[in-house]
């Protein structure tokens, strides 16, 4: 009888629950649902290679392209990039690197929670399995792109040492920020397709906005607003654990550590409210 | 277990206004504003004021037509979508069977699947590592268990869904339509685990299969268009209730032209119906048909042959000796055949009959064929689970 106490439900027309107890189902959810998350995430991935010849092949080049791209223009003086302190193919490989792990990072929960659509109009189960899924799916192709930037590193001027491992931490900084980003707008992002839109729109632009290909002089214009994005400190950390660089600015890395954590939560309890109403507006 | 107390659910029809709707209720969700009680333009009600009750080891057989609410109200009790209005409480744990293998990934093998779907379901590994020899001798699936599941039929994998989600121990059990696909062995076998699993479990069924709710249910609900109409304990009323709200249609007519029915009419001992009369018979009482059948040729050897259809369509009893006592060789113009059926013992319901003439000359034809040529109702007696009930003599031998 305890047992099927303490196992009540009641569904009710609107949410009265305070934010409080909407942030604990989180939490519950998030611990229910870890296991089935990790499951999920090595089911897409073994299902995912299969279907294609080149496999993770994709996951690694898009940034190397782009980076490629970069090298190139600067190299054949095209293009003038200020002095950035270290080779500029380092640091352009650790830019685009991060940038794509930021940009992956923003459209990973819409992607894998309209992808999960079909099973969570007929099953329950913690919906936020799907965000933990999520953040496997990144922290692993993450981890691909890290292992291949840094075999390219190992043949530019910059000179291997244990401070490169800090590059692991910084890249789970930008993916942390990305994905509370990408949490916050995943409500709207699976009710609309124009959203994803949208942010793929946007996100080029913000790349030049950030001091991804090039340096941003501390004095410009776009210089004194760094401090309001929150991908520069990481990607400036990461480069300096590689170049042996002096750190500087940890406190920014902390707020915007702490900002994204309080914008994930949100981002999570806005799931909560929103996939019953996602849920009966997708049909079976 | 269940209670449901005034739910209603409402649905916009216009998909883009529904998704403005959707944005709109998400943020007032967030920011913590009522939503808009009432129905908004182009919305209506998917179901209306659902109020039912439920203990274990009861069963209530959810019926009725395509859209009337049932998979809507399955949603809301699984707890996947939200009510509009009205209250749902439900004690326990609760298991779904809708839409078996729903999670399946067709490039991974049923071995992997099972895990993944047990996993979603809510087991852990240990739980599925026990349990999963007896989850692959259930499904019989064992010679393809490593082999990718988009190599499987339809069939089999509703039977691996079904075995997987069958070693839940819920105590609120929701079934929807999932029997549908899968042998007759196979569904045999899921009603027997169902029967196992009722005497713990407080069970809601959805089916269109009325054998399969009568057979299961201890109360039956039926929903139109979102409303419910009928709410009973008596399965064997309710379901005629349900039959009856079917228009009768008079079926179809086919026929070479040679020989045409010109009426059958139906009776009793001492009273043949009108035409649009509303036919019922007493349970046990003596049936009348009186078949006029005009011959527009010579034919040889005529055979008239009429056969009873339950209201599921299904042919369970049909009229064979006609040839044996009415010795014709050739017939020709207007003739009346008249039968008496001695005591009809047709359990409570409604019935069709279908006639058709062949010939069985030198060569064997139909010459015309009526589905449906009439409909009666049985009223009274027996309440029976099938529809005809046999009247044998008894003794003991001591």
């Amino acid at each position: 009888m305890s047992k099927v106490q303490s196992n009540i439900k009641v569904y009710l027309p609107s949410n009265n629950d305070s934010a409080f107890s909407l942030f604990k189902s989180v939490i519950h959810g998030l611990r229910q649902g870890h296991d089935l998350g990790f499951r999920l995430f090595k089911r897409d991935l073994k299902a995912g290679s299969e279907g294609s010849l080149l496999g993770y092949f994709w996951i690694i080049f898009p940034p190397l392209a782009s980076a490629a791209v970069w090298i190139m223009l600067n190299q054949q003086r095209l293009i003038k990039v200020a002095d950035t302190g270290m080779s500029y193919i380092a640091f352009a490989l650790i830019g685009t690197t991060l940038w794509s792990i930021f940009s992956e990072s923003i459209n990973k929960p819409t992607q894998r929670y309209k992808s999960a659509m079909s099973m969570m109009v007929k099953l329950n189960f913690p919906r936020e399995a799907i965000a933990i899924s999520s953040i496997y799916d990144l922290m692993f192709n993450a981890f691909l792109k890290l292992i291949v930037l840094a075999s390219l590193l190992l043949f530019t001027d910059e000179v291997f040492s244990l401070s490169w491992l800090l590059l692991i931490p910084f890249c789970l900084g930008v993916i942390i920020v990305g994905i509370s980003f990408g949490l916050l707008i995943s409500p709207f992002g699976i009710l609309f397709s124009d959203i994803t839109r949208i942010i793929n729109l946007i996100l080029p632009f913000l790349m030049y906005l950030s001091p991804i290909v090039y340096a941003i002089q501390q004095d410009s214009f776009l210089g004194k607003f760094q401090f309001l994005n929150p991908i520069t400190p990481w990607v400036e950390h990461a480069r300096w654990s590689v170049g042996h660089l002096t750190h500087h600015g940890h406190s920014i890395i902390l707020i915007w550590l702490a900002i994204s954590l309080v914008i994930a939560a949100i981002g999570l309890i806005m799931l909560k409210i929103a996939l019953p109403i996602i849920v009966e507006r997708s049909g079976s | 277990m269940v209670k449901v107390e005034g739910v209603s659910k409402k649905f916009c029809k216009n998909l883009k206004r529904s998704l403005i709707y959707g944005g709109g209720d998400i943020l007032k969700g967030f920011v913590g504003i009522e939503k808009t009680k009432g129905l908004r333009k182009e919305e209506f009600w998917a179901i209306n004021n659902i109020n039912f009750e439920l203990r274990r080891g009861e069963c209530l057989g959810l019926i009725g037509q395509n859209g009337a609410g049932k998979s809507t109200l399955l949603k809301i009790l699984n707890g996947l979508i939200r009510p509009d209005e009205g209250k749902i409480e439900m004690r326990g744990k609760v298991g779904a069977l809708i839409e078996l293998g729903a999670g399946f990934s067709p490039i991974l093998t049923g071995r992997e699947n099972i895990y993944n779907n047990g996993a979603v379901l809510g087991f852990s590994k240990e739980e599925i590592d026990l349990k999963f020899d007896e989850i692959v001798a259930f499904a019989e699936l064992k010679d393809f268990i490593d082999t990718p599941v988009q190599n499987y039929s339809s069939g089999m994998k509703i039977r691996l869904g079904f075995a997987i989600a069958a070693q839940m121990e819920p105590d609120i059990l929701l079934i929807d339509e999932v029997l549908a696909v899968g042998d007759m062995g196979f569904v045999l076998k899921c009603f027997n685990r169902m029967d196992k699993l009722l005497q713990n479990t407080a069970m809601i069924l959805v089916s269109h299969t009325m054998p399969q709710i009568a057979r299961m249910s201890t109360s039956l609900l039926m929903l139109e268009k979102g409303k419910q109409i009928i709410y009973t304990d008596n399965i064997t009323e309710g379901l005629a209730e349900y039959y009856n709200r079917f228009n009768s249609e008079i079926g179809d007519y086919t026929g070479t032209g040679e020989a045409n029915l010109v009426s059958i009419e139906i009776g009793t001992k001492d009273y043949f119906f009108k035409k649009d009369e509303l036919i019922e018979i007493e349970y046990g009482a003596d049936l009348m048909l009186k078949v006029q059948i005009n011959f527009k040729r010579k034919i040889e050897k005529p055979d008239l042959y009429i056969v009873f259809y339950d209201k599921e369509q299904r042919g369970f009893a049909e009229i064979f000796n006609f040839r044996d006592q009415i010795h014709l060789d050739f017939a020709e113009g207007v003739k009346t055949f008249n039968a008496r059926i001695p005591e009809l013992f047709f359990t409570q319901g409604k019935y069709s009959v279908t006639i058709a003439l062949k010939e069985k000359g030198q060569t064997i034809q139909t010459l015309f064929r009526f589905q449906s040529a009439l409909h009666f109702n049985v009223r009274g007696g027996f309440h029976g689970w099938v529809p005809v009930q046999i009247n044998p003599t008894w003794s003991l031998n001591s």
